[in-house]
């Protein structure tokens, strides 16, 4: 089948044998774009982290038939943006990166946060972020990084 | 560099590529382009490295079987293009040489010893094909009953799986008269203390690549020791050091984890590459590599100690035994710095101390941040709660007076040469968390507490290995532009070489430190300065960085390519004697202490933290932030090592905990900030006066836990983890 997507901001086609493939494939092997990790594959972990049309989502459980017509967000969509600039500044401003495995991921739930919410407080965050796991930093520097993103960036988030 | 103080932070130079998405890791690397294609950080990726269209996809056939002797091996039919390599193969040794040993097989030959092990690997083009091939394969043993634990281990099940005796390794130390001690005793405490595995988790999985060039053979991937992997492909395949080339890519997370694990799974790998003549990737899923991986050692030390009638500490008698798993690995090396940690910050007068590494048939186990030190130091500090309960003090007034300090001897009677700050430390925790205060407050058993443990770490290598076993050797290049290069084999998996090697260097010559290179290591341009572990690399490669540095600015020649090599050598005075174990165990110690508040809910015994505080002597803080990192995620794996990270075996001996929704690990919502500082006490001998300290931030949080919950619940917490089922039961134990 021939499935349309539009990948941070492009249209793209990719023809898949089976529609149950993951987005993660799709987006990794067929369209070359690694920045979204794979780090448990079975929605755990959130290092696939992408947002389908404006939603936070775990794309190694999204069977591509059904982001089909979608728009899809990945990590190297976002650095693209003047507020995914801002965010990636701020996580290596305030160390919210150290291995960098999940840190993608991390990128894709603050933004999805920021744009429901461009000034959230230390637990809102918390809460924004507890679908990723990040082994290395406890994530208090990351939090830091998401609090500075917010006031760096006013009036990115909409 | 403009600022005058090293601690001062900066961005983190691996930063931006990190967080855009733009790092490459093993799964990420591209196939088939040209050569010549750079990475961040990495070296340039192309079909020369491993990267061609010709690339195998490889999967390991693992022994279904937990003991025995292999009797038969079935392979199946196998396609052109597709291979089955197995011991028959090895043109070298079969074995995976380690720091202490070698008897972990490269591939299973005559027996097994665990389910999991590799018993060959199967390689070709297309992975579906591969897996069926796997499933294919079948092999036949005589099996014999599988001893799970360690107390199946003494009793000898099923025969010895080592030697006669199941034990891989003793280490013993003696001071004093202990019996006369305890004869004398007017109060002996007593207690047995239990930790259970831990799995590293890494975000990312094992991956590796391997190829052959010509007579040469090359593996790249995520790993932590380059070196490490380079002896190990080379004793397996009976090639000469230089015949092996290892590339690090960016790693993400290792903890340990992947000190080991890389060279036990690209020997094989390099064996199906040396056969077949192509590359071969492997990249396990999380599932492969939580169920057949290296844990922490699963330990249980037995404490006693003997006080006279004013309470003063006659003598301690301590047993400390780790379940190595089926094979010796690392376990020496680990239970020696279980033991020479075991008596922590206090001078203890006389002491007998039996260690023992013990064979079972599980996972082997191997290296974890702390590498036995959060085993002993969690029995020794639940046991001096549980003698200050027994002589009626406050634990930490018992804990005081026996700091040790400047000039006492150390455990194996070396000599405490530096300055020691245990005081001024304690005075930092009290002022950040109220720790005295909140610890009279609280009732025994009021649900909520409130729990302080201390650290000790020796940094870098026991006794004299940085000197005979490891030679670390670094170098600067300078081009004729003026710039500069680090040359060595230090690895940035997060704990963030890439930012303060860069300082160091940037500080010395006085440029900025995005000015100088440094890219991840190459063994074919990098001098070995040794394995990235044991909480050496900033103290001792970070300071032959700056000797190296220092050499460069005193010979600058403007406009001249020009190379400085640094090679180690014991600080001045250290000495060791490796068959008695007497002398300076380690060149100097990171010393800190844990602070940890909780309240538990009577009705679920969930336990919250409500506080957790970090405070360390690290010498001096080469980048605060760095440093603070390292504190906070440290605090967070040692307070999941108590409170929540529960791996268990089944009857045959595999972990029953074997995905991410079964293996809890904290998330954001788990714990709340961890506080973090640092009091400056700078060593001579590292860089701007820094020590070790990547390791010891894991040493000690789960003891300031679990003594936080014994306040609150009021009851002695001598296991850990601390999960709601088991504090449910030490309640009803001692109801």
């Amino acid at each position: 089948m021939t499935v349309k997507l539009t990948v941070n901001g492009e249209e793209r086609q990719v023809e898949v044998k089976d529609g149950t493939r993951r987005l993660l494939d799709v987006i990794r092997e067929d369209l070359g774009l690694t920045g979204a990790k794979e780090g448990c594959g079975e929605g755990e972990c959130g290092a696939c982290s992408v947002l389908l049309n404006g939603q936070l989502v775990n794309s190694c459980l999204v069977p591509i038939a059904q982001a089909d017509g979608s728009r899809v967000l990945t990590p190297e969509g976002l650095a693209q943006t003047p507020e995914g600039q801002v965010l990636a500044e701020a996580f290596t401003e305030c160390h919210g990166a150290q291995c960098g495995f999940c840190t993608p991921g991390m990128m894709m739930a603050s933004a999805a946060l920021l744009y429901r919410n461009s000034q959230p407080n230390e637990q809102e965050i918390r809460e924004g972020l507890s679908g990723n796991i990040c082994r290395c930093t406890g994530y208090d520097m990351i939090i830091d990084a998401v609090l500075m993103a917010a006031q760096k960036g006013r009036g990115l988030w909409g | 560099m403009k600022s005058k103080n090293i601690s001062e932070t900066i961005p983190r130079p691996d930063g931006m590529a990190k967080a855009t998405g733009r790092a490459l890791y093993i799964a990420d690397l591209p196939q088939g382009d040209a050569d010549g294609r750079t990475q961040d950080g990495g070296v340039p990726v192309g079909p020369s490295v491993g990267l061609g269209t010709n690339q195998l996809v490889g999967r390991f056939y693992r022994s279904p079987h937990p003991r025995g002797r292999i009797t038969a091996r079935r392979y199946p039919q196998v396609p052109d293009g597709y291979t089955i390599v197995d011991a028959t193969h090895v043109p070298g040794k079969n074995q995976i040489p380690m720091a202490a040993s070698r008897d972990l097989p490269c591939f299973a030959d005559e027996e097994v010893r665990y389910i999991g092990q590799i018993v060959a690997i199967v390689v070709g083009p297309d992975p579906q094909v591969v897996d069926e091939l796997v499933d294919g394969i079948e092999i036949d043993v005589e099996a014999r009953p599988v001893c799970l634990n360690m107390e199946e281990s003494i009793a000898l099940k099923g025969g010895a799986i080592h030697g006669t005796d199941n034990v891989f390794c003793r280490v013993d130390l003696d001071r004093g008269d202990v019996d006369a001690a305890f004869a004398h005793a007017a109060t002996v405490a007593e207690g047995v203390y239990d930790t259970g595995f831990q799995e590293q988790f890494y975000m990312e999985g094992q991956g590796l690549i391997t190829w052959r060039d010509g007579d040469r053979v090359g593996v790249r991937g995520s790993m932590q020791c380059p070196y490490y992997v380079n002896h190990a492909v080379t004793h397996v395949l009976g090639l000469p050091h230089d015949g092996v080339r290892v590339i690090q890519d960016t790693v993400g997370g290792a903890f340990g984890g992947k000190e080991d694990y890389p060279e036990i799974m690209g020997a094989p790998m390099a064996v199906a590459s040396w056969v077949t003549g192509q590359p071969v990737k492997m990249l396990m899923d999380r599932v492969e590599d939580m169920a057949f991986t290296s844990k922490r050692h699963p330990s249980r030390c037995t404490y006693r100690s003997a006080w006279d009638a004013q309470g003063h500490l006659l003598a301690m008698d301590v047993l400390i035994d780790i379940d190595g798993g089926a094979y010796e690995s690392y376990t020496k090396i680990v239970l020696m710095r279980a033991v020479f940690t075991c008596l922590g910050v206090y001078n203890v007068p006389a002491f007998r101390i039996r260690g023992r590494g013990l064979a079972t048939n599980t996972v082997p186990s191997g290296a974890f941040r702390g590498f036995g030190a959060p085993q002993s130091l969690f029995g020794l500090e639940m046991h001096m709660e549980e003698a200050a309960r027994t002589l009626g003090v406050e634990s930490l007034e018992l804990k005081k007076k026996l700091f040790l300090q400047k000039g006492d001897s150390t455990i194996t009677e070396g000599t405490f040469r530096d300055t020691i700050i245990l005081d001024e430390l304690v005075a930092e925790a009290e002022r950040l968390s109220q720790y005295s205060q909140k610890r009279a407050q609280y009732p025994t058993g009021g649900m909520r507490g409130i729990g302080m443990s201390f650290i000790i770490h020796g940094c870098g290598f026991t006794g004299d290995g940085e000197q005979k076993i490891i030679k670390g050797e670094v170098a600067l290049e300078k081009d004729e532009a003026g710039h500069v290069e680090i040359l060595c084999a230090a690895v940035d998996f997060g704990q963030g070489p890439q930012t303060t090697f860069r300082k160091v260097v940037a500080a010395v010559l006085g440029k900025e430190p995005e000015e100088i290179g440094f890219r991840y290591p190459d063994t074919d341009r990098v001098p070995d300065s040794g394995p990235t572990v044991a909480s050496r690399t900033m103290m001792v490669v970070g300071y032959l960085i700056q000797k190296a540095a220092e050499d460069l600015r005193d010979h600058w020649k403007e406009g001249e390519f020009q190379r400085v090599e640094q090679k180690y050598s014991m600080p001045p005075g250290m000495a060791w004697d490796q068959e008695k174990l007497l002398g300076d165990c380690y060149a100097t110690y990171g010393w800190g202490i844990n602070v940890c508040e909780v309240e538990t809910d009577p009705v679920t015994w969930e336990t919250k933290v409500v506080g957790a505080w970090g405070i360390y002597d690290v010498g001096k803080a080469v980048d605060q932030r760095v440093v603070d990192g390292q504190i906070q995620g440290g605090m967070s794996q040692s307070l999941g090592y108590g409170a929540m990270e529960k791996l268990e075996i089944d009857h045959s001996g595999r972990f029953r905990q074997i995905t991410m929704s079964d293996y809890m690990v904290p998330t954001s919502l788990d714990f709340p900030r961890t506080e973090a500082s640092t009091v400056d006490n700078p060593y001579p001998y590292g860089p701007f006066g820094a020590k070790g300290m990547g390791e010891m931030v894991h040493d000690a949080g789960h003891a300031a836990y679990a003594a936080a919950v014994e306040q609150a619940v009021g009851k002695p917490c001598p296991c850990i983890p601390l999960v709601p089922e088991t504090l449910l039961n030490i309640m009803e134990e001692h109801r």
